[in-house]
């Protein structure tokens, strides 16, 4: 059973469900939250009882989960009086990043104490990051006034996603390799990054990151399964 | 030079900087009500650097050694109350905001406290994950939307609390039955029942590696929402070094621990606070711990 953790406006995990093998993905929104059923107790978190589109099950079923919300929304919460939303939007989500961090089957992305999926970081943070995984970043002004924020470098972008340790799209030599090591710095396995080139010398450097890729297609699916299977 | 950041009459921050002040020690208070009169830019290359421009100077980042903290929701202040989130206030506050605590998480200067580190908070559950791998006790806790599990815990566990899962701040109340009746709105809503641990509160300010504790008598379930007087204590040595190892694993300078004795001398750690209202404990218990923090922060 593969769990797809995703707002219930979130087309792209509906459209992520026929590449899966028949009836092994389920996708859990913030309304299951909403269901009679769930059971954990802190104790014993990995026998607890979870429900998905109406159905119990156990937490020993999931072999893999594929998490496309940094965190519930309330207004999404439609199910709960509306003064209340905003409130039952944190329950869920402070519920949801311990129940995501007591699983032991693989999970795109883990959930940090910021964002259940994966580190909920300024592009500045992701510049550190990449920094710190040798890559070239182009540099950048954030400031208040009205201007808002500059970069001081000019060049075509590219962006290139990893999912597990593989590739999806375009491949340009030398990338994949300073994208792998930016994710492991960061502690992700499922994470887009957007280089800049620039015209001065053809280099590529690090423009941005986010851990909320665009996932389409059977080529995402079989990347996500063969990360789920160990590959 | 020192950066503070929040309001005026917040006591926590007004103690740091009455104590700043006393030794002459170089800071800036920065109100975090004059949120509109301040620019703020940095520039990310190899090194985080930038300007603060503040009542009519102009101020480098570097040269904030150290920071202490403690904005408040700026949508509360009277000043905003005209605005609305498509407004250039609103954009400018929301910036300036994401823009300091961007820089707080990066800089090499001490922060009381990083934002990151200030995140476990966000989920009792999670924290207490964290907690126990420092080898404290938890409660024995249930997170559940089936009352038929809920009772089945109150049955095997005698005394229950329930109480907010997430940061938002809950009033912690025994289980009765007087709540029968709204145990089928569970359903809505996972909701976090604990056993309910009798025995003597505690409080307990780390800052640095220096421990404050604070006893809690009151006769109230929850001691925030009822009579309580805080009297001077001392944890055993033992303990002390658990709450500072606490601390530093959850990568707080400062922190306010949780802690529950009970008659067996068993202790229980419920919660650690990154961002401590310690001031009424120092103010009940004469504890010098504004003054540890003036000393921490303008130790580096």
């Amino acid at each position: 059973m593969y769990i797809i953790l995703a707002s219930q406006v979130d087309d792209i995990a509906q459209e992520l469900i026929p590449h899966f093998p028949s009836r092994t993905a389920w996708i859990l929104t913030p309304a299951d939250l909403s269901q009679p059923g769930w059971s954990i107790h802190t104790a014993d978190p990995i026998n607890f009882v979870f429900v998905v589109e109406g159905e119990s099950h156990c937490s020993t079923e999931i072999n893999g989960v594929l998490c496309l919300l940094p965190c519930v929304f309330g207004p999404e919460l439609v199910q709960i009086e509306k003064e209340a939303r905003d409130y039952v939007a944190s329950e869920m989500t402070a519920f949801l990043k311990f129940w995501l961090s007591t699983l032991s089957c693989p999970i795109l992305n883990p959930p940090t104490a910021g964002c259940l999926s994966g580190p909920n970081w300024r592009r500045e943070q992701w510049a550190r990051a990449a920094l710190d995984a040798g890559l070239q970043v182009s540099p950048f002004i954030r400031r208040t006034c009205p201007q808002c924020s500059s970069d001081k470098s000019e060049g075509r972008m590219i962006t290139v996603t990893l999912i597990g340790s593989k590739e999806l799209g375009e491949n340009v030599s030398g990338l994949y390799d300073q994208v792998r090591g930016l994710a492991k710095v960061a502690g992700v396995n499922l994470l887009q990054v957007t280089f800049m080139k620039t015209k001065r010398n053809d280099s590529y450097l690090f423009y941005d990151a986010n851990t909320f890729p665009s996932l389409q297609g059977a080529r995402a699916t079989q990347l996500i399964m063969e990360y789920f299977n160990g590959g | 030079m020192i950066l503070l950041w929040g309001l005026k009459d917040d006591s926590p921050l007004q103690l740091v900087r009455e104590k700043l002040i006393e030794k002459g020690i170089d800071h800036l208070f920065l109100n975090h009500s004059d949120i509109l009169e301040t620019q703020l830019e940095i520039e990310y290359s190899e090194k985080p650097r930038g300007t603060l421009d503040a009542y009519g100077s102009r101020y480098q980042m570097e040269d904030f050694r150290a920071m202490y903290l403690r904005p408040y929701d700026f949508r509360q202040f009277p000043h905003f109350k005209d605005f609305d989130e498509k407004s250039d206030e609103w954009r400018h506050a929301i910036t300036f905001e994401d823009i300091l605590w961007g820089y707080a998480e990066l800089t090499h200067a001490t922060v009381l406290n990083r934002p990151s580190s200030m995140l476990s908070n966000s989920s009792k559950p999670y924290q207490c994950m964290l907690i126990e791998k420092n080898r404290f006790k938890t409660p024995e806790t249930l997170l559940t939307t089936d009352p038929k599990e809920a009772l089945k815990f109150k049955e095997e566990n005698g005394e229950v609390i329930y109480k907010s899962i997430s940061g938002s701040r809950s009033i912690v109340n025994i289980l009765d039955n007087s709540h029968l009746d709204r145990m089928k709105d569970l359903r809505w809503c996972p909701t976090q029942f604990q056993r309910f641990i009798r025995g003597d509160n505690y409080r307990v300010h780390v800052v640095g590696n220096q421990v404050f504790t604070s006893r809690v008598v009151s006769e109230a379930t929850d001691y925030r929402y009822g009579a309580a007087i805080y009297e001077f204590a001392e944890l055993p040595n033992v303990l002390k070094k658990s709450c500072v190892s606490l601390s530093k694993s959850l990568g707080l300078n400062l922190a306010g621990i949780d802690l529950k004795r009970t008659s067996e001398n068993e202790w229980y750690c419920f919660e650690v606070n990154p961002s401590p209202a310690y001031s009424v404990y120092e103010n009940s218990t004469g504890h010098q711990i504004s003054l540890a923090i003036a000393e921490f922060l303008s130790s580096v």
